[in-house]
């Protein structure tokens, strides 16, 4: 579980930057170089190796080496397992809020108000003159 | 893998209740009210304590009948009864705090409550999150569902 936490903050750590999304965008369209990746974005080389190495520690992109070459590419199990965490957070809370309901609804002092106020219906009431 | 796997939070959930704006509040932030209704399920109980003012505690346990005890807890940041509670969460144990945010809207007689529920409990970090990861997510599940 801490192993998970600890993941999901790397995962949305990485993606709480405006540059790293910027390369996962570029990414999108197929693997790229690391100039590739470096030209649209008015940085220092070192600078957007850092970045890359923060992306792929949170295991959303890869890099390989060929020859001189350092290529990237996008790996998907990291934004599946931040998905994952929603979809746990999601269930809890809408397991709540059902909770809730039945709570209010059991609680409600209307209850007792829409009772009396039927049987006040329920009395003859006096015939109006029309 | 599922096509609906990757989302966009914060997640965002609401539902109406048919019981007034003071009352839902109440059921929020009242420690005992919370212990009556703030559990996953029949096969758990819920104690919570509740000090309800900005920058303390509250703190939810979340006890299974097999013994295993969940621990929500956290502090509050923003208290504004009826309408608006936000406060930090964490499971004890867990390295991360994430922030909650439920908003209680009176629809005539009924309440609307609507969650929050934010990965980043930073402000900082949110704002900058908030910038425009969800395009970016969006964008790369469409990517992931054509390839």
């Amino acid at each position: 579980m801490v192993k998970y936490q600890a993941n999901l903050d790397a995962t949305f750590g990485a993606l709480s930057n405006p540059t790293r999304r910027s390369i996962l965008t570029t990414l999108q369209r197929g693997h790229a170089s690391v100039t590739e990746l470096a030209r649209p974005h008015n940085i220092s080389m070192p600078a957007i190796l850092k970045h890359l190495r923060i992306l792929e520690q949170a295991g959303l992109i890869e890099q390989k080496k060929t020859g001189r070459v350092r290529m990237c590419r996008l790996t998907v199990a990291s934004l599946h397992q931040a998905s994952d965490w929603l979809s746990l957070y999601r269930v809890f809370w809408e397991n709540q809020l059902d909770n809730l309901g039945k709570f209010l609804n059991r609680t409600s002092p209307k209850k007792n108000q829409t009772q009396e106020k039927n049987a006040c219906r329920k009395l003859p009431s006096k015939p109006r003159r029309s | 893998m599922s096509q609906t796997a990757v989302q966009a939070p914060p997640l965002v959930i609401s539902r109406t209740y048919p019981a007034t704006v003071e009352r839902v509040f109440k059921a929020w932030t009242d420690a005992n009210q919370l212990g009556q209704w703030f559990a996953p399920s029949d096969d758990y109980t819920t104690q919570a304590t509740v000090d309800l003012r900005v920058g303390h505690e509250y703190r939810i346990a979340i006890t299974h009948k097999g013994g295993n005890v969940h621990t929500i807890l956290g502090t509050y940041r923003l208290i504004e009864p009826p309408r608006k509670l936000v406060y930090i969460w964490r499971w004890e144990g867990a390295p991360a705090d994430t922030l909650v945010t439920v908003d209680f809207t009176p629809q005539g007689d009924a309440t609307q409550v609507t969650i929050k529920h934010d990965q980043f409990a930073d402000a900082e970090t949110r704002a900058k999150h908030n910038e425009g990861w969800n395009g970016c997510l969006d964008r790369l599940q469409r990517q992931f569902l054509s390839a």
